[in-house]
Parts: structure tokens; C-alpha cells; sequence
């Protein structure tokens, strides 16, 4: 029955076989099986069963479950209205972002296209074939350091 | 024999309900609770032993569980969780009144908590069936609360060992030796008016 060692100590044989006719007056129970069969452990803990079986005093108001959800309802109307405030201000500041950003761009779009333009001009000498070697120069470095790390800690590790 | 309260449910049927209380439909919340007040009240009236706080304190359950809803995955039964969280609450209450929810179920003498259980009984007393009832709900209200909802959950409610070790984060091994041991103090509790089992 041990799962963890938090668990109490396993029961002894004896442990064992009581809690074996605990168990049995907890059914013989249950079921309302004759009584006269139970031996005299098992009727001991038969009365027992019973005992634990009534429920104890007192209990909730008849209306118990219609106020609980009337308070639930009351505490979830303001972190509902919460969230739909919250949801609209998103909203409303994402289309003024976009507002502003589609200003900006008819405003200065022109300027920048230009500068653009120019810039590829300028840069003519090394056309495009230029920037994808770079590029490749690029991928080569960080990718061939890659390589030579990974090959110096297999070599450490067959070492080892 | 007392009729055991009824809280089966299929997973499909939680499932339902879970959805229904989550998707706001009118009274599904209520019958949420309705269904599963009984259960709550026993784990925490058996807990706190007090009837006005324990009121208290199902309301605060439930108003958690309304809360937290969107958080069960169902990976174990409805019943078991809203148990679990019932527990929590009651727990959480005892340890504010600084008030110790269990004797360790590991120590082997056991002699506070058999003293405690036997308290205010009349060893000389007659032996009547009612009389013996009643010193034994006597004996079960004095076992510490911990062990009393344990015994409620398994023999009231019939929730097996692995559900009551779910709701009260206890290993199952702790359960029954808390269900072994208490049984055993009643039984103790009982002989003298019995006579001692063969």
C-alpha cells in the first residue's frame, strides 16, 4: 500500500486481518446482510459501520444552493463588466495604431520609398549578387563555429 | 441502514454541467450546488465542527468553485474536486484558529488520541443500543478532524481510498491507516461497554 515515503509503516499480519474484517462489517453493512453471521470482530466493527454511517447533525438552510448562486452571479457581474471594458480599450487602441500608422505612411511613404531607391543606387557597385554572399558569409561563420564546438566536445567526450 | 447520498455521475454528465455553469445558462450554477452541498457540508462540518462557520464556509467553497471552474481539466471526477477544494477551505480555517487537523498516523502508541476518544465515557454505564450509539458518535466527534472527515468521506459518502487521497492530498497508504487506526480506536472505545471480541 506504501507509495511514497510519506506513507506509515505496512501493516502487520495481524493489523492485516483486522483491517480485513473492518472492511467486511463496512459491506455486511452496506448490503444489511444477517448479522447472525458476522463473527464476534466483525460485529464489533459492524456497530461501528452503522454509527459512521448516519450522517452528522445539523444541515444547510433549505435555500442554501439559490443564495449561493445569486452571490456568485452578483461577484461575476463586475469582472465581467471588467473584461468587456478591457476587451473594447484593446480594440480601440489597436485601430488607433493602425490609424496613426496608415497617417504616417501616406504622410512620409514617398520620402522613404526614395530613400530607398537611392540607396540601391548607391550601393550599385555591389548588386545583389554582393548581399547574398554576405549573407552566406554570414551563415557560414556562425554555422562552421557551430561545427568546430560540436566536434571538440565529441572528441572530449570519446577522451573521457 | 442509512441511504449513502448519491453524487454519481457519469464523466459526461460533469462534463454537461461544467459547461453549462461555464457557458452561464440559467441555473446550472444552482444545481451545481444543490447537487453537491451534502458532500461539502460533511467535509467541512466534520472538519470544523462548528455549525455556523461550517454555513460560512460552504459558501465560501462554492463561491471558490464558481471562480475556479475554468480551471478543472477534468482529470478526476467533479465530486472529487469540489471535495478537494471544500477540504482546502476547511483546512485552511483550522490553521488559522491554530487548530491541528491530525495525529500522525505513523506513531505506533497512539495513547493521546485513545485517551481523547475515550473522554467523558461512563465505563459503568448500562448497554443499551441507543446508549452505545451515541458514546460511539461521542468517540467520533473527539477523534481529531482530519480523521473524522476521513471516515465520513469513506463510510458516509463511500468514496474509495484513492478519491478521499485526492481531496485531502494524503498518500493512499496515510488513508488507510488513518481509517485502520480510528475503526481500531472505536472499537477500543466500544469493548468495555461490549465486552472484549474474541
Amino acid at each position: 500500500m506504501n507509495k511514497n515515503k510519506h506513507d506509515p509503516r505496512p501493516f502487520e499480519a495481524s493489523e492485516e486481518r483486522e483491517w480485513q474484517a473492518q472492511e467486511r462489517a463496512l459491506r455486511n453493512e452496506k448490503l444489511g446482510s444477517d448479522a447472525a453471521q458476522d463473527d464476534a470482530l466483525v460485529a464489533r466493527y459492524r456497530t461501528i459501520a452503522r454509527a459512521l454511517r448516519q450522517p452528522p447533525a445539523g444541515a444547510l438552510p433549505s435555500n442554501f444552493a439559490y443564495e449561493v448562486a445569486r452571490l456568485a452571479a452578483l461577484q461575476a457581474r463586475p469582472a465581467e463588466v471588467d473584461a468587456r471594458l478591457e476587451q473594447w480599450l484593446v480594440r480601440l487602441l489597436v485601430g488607433v495604431m493602425a490609424l496613426a500608422g496608415a497617417v504616417v505612411a501616406a504622410l512620409y511613404g514617398g520620402q522613404w520609398l526614395q530613400a530607398t531607391g537611392a540607396l540601391f543606387v548607391e550601393t550599385g557597385g555591389v548588386g545583389v549578387g554582393g548581399w547574398i554572399m554576405a549573407l552566406a558569409a554570414c551563415f557560414a561563420i556562425t554555422f562552421g563555429f557551430d561545427w568546430l564546438r560540436k566536434s571538440s566536445h565529441g572528441n572530449d567526450a570519446s577522451r573521457a | 441502514m442509512a441511504a449513502s447520498p448519491d453524487y454519481t455521475t457519469s464523466p459526461d454528465e460533469d462534463r454537461a454541467l461544467v459547461e453549462a455553469v461555464l457557458g452561464n445558462a440559467p441555473g446550472a450554477f444552482e444545481r451545481l450546488v444543490r447537487q453537491y452541498q451534502g458532500l461539502c457540508w460533511h467535509i467541512i462540518n466534520r472538519m470544523v465542527r462548528h455549525p455556523e462557520d461550517a454555513r460560512e464556509l460552504c459558501q465560501e467553497a462554492f463561491l471558490r468553485v464558481h471562480q475556479c471552474l475554468h480551471q478543472y481539466r477534468f482529470d478526476a471526477a467533479l465530486k472529487s474536486w469540489i471535495g478537494q477544494v471544500a477540504y482546502s477551505v476547511a483546512k485552511r480555517h483550522l490553521e488559522r484558529k491554530r487548530i491541528p487537523i491530525a495525529e500522525n498516523p505513523g506513531d505506533d502508541d497512539g495513547l493521546s488520541l485513545a485517551e481523547s476518544v475515550s473522554d467523558g465515557f461512563d465505563l459503568e454505564a448500562s448497554v443499551s443500543d441507543d446508549e452505545i450509539a451515541a458514546h460511539l458518535h461521542a468517540a467520533i466527534e473527539a477523534l481529531p478532524p482530519l480523521q473524522r472527515t476521513v471516515l465520513t468521506l469513506y463510510h458516509l459518502e463511500e468514496v474509495p481510498i484513492g478519491e478521499i487521497s485526492r481531496i485531502t492530498g494524503l498518500a493512499e497508504g496515510t488513508i488507510k491507516s488513518h481509517l485502520f487506526r480510528s475503526r481500531k480506536l472505536l472499537r477500543d472505545a466500544l469493548e468495555p461497554r461490549m465486552g472484549v471480541a474474541a
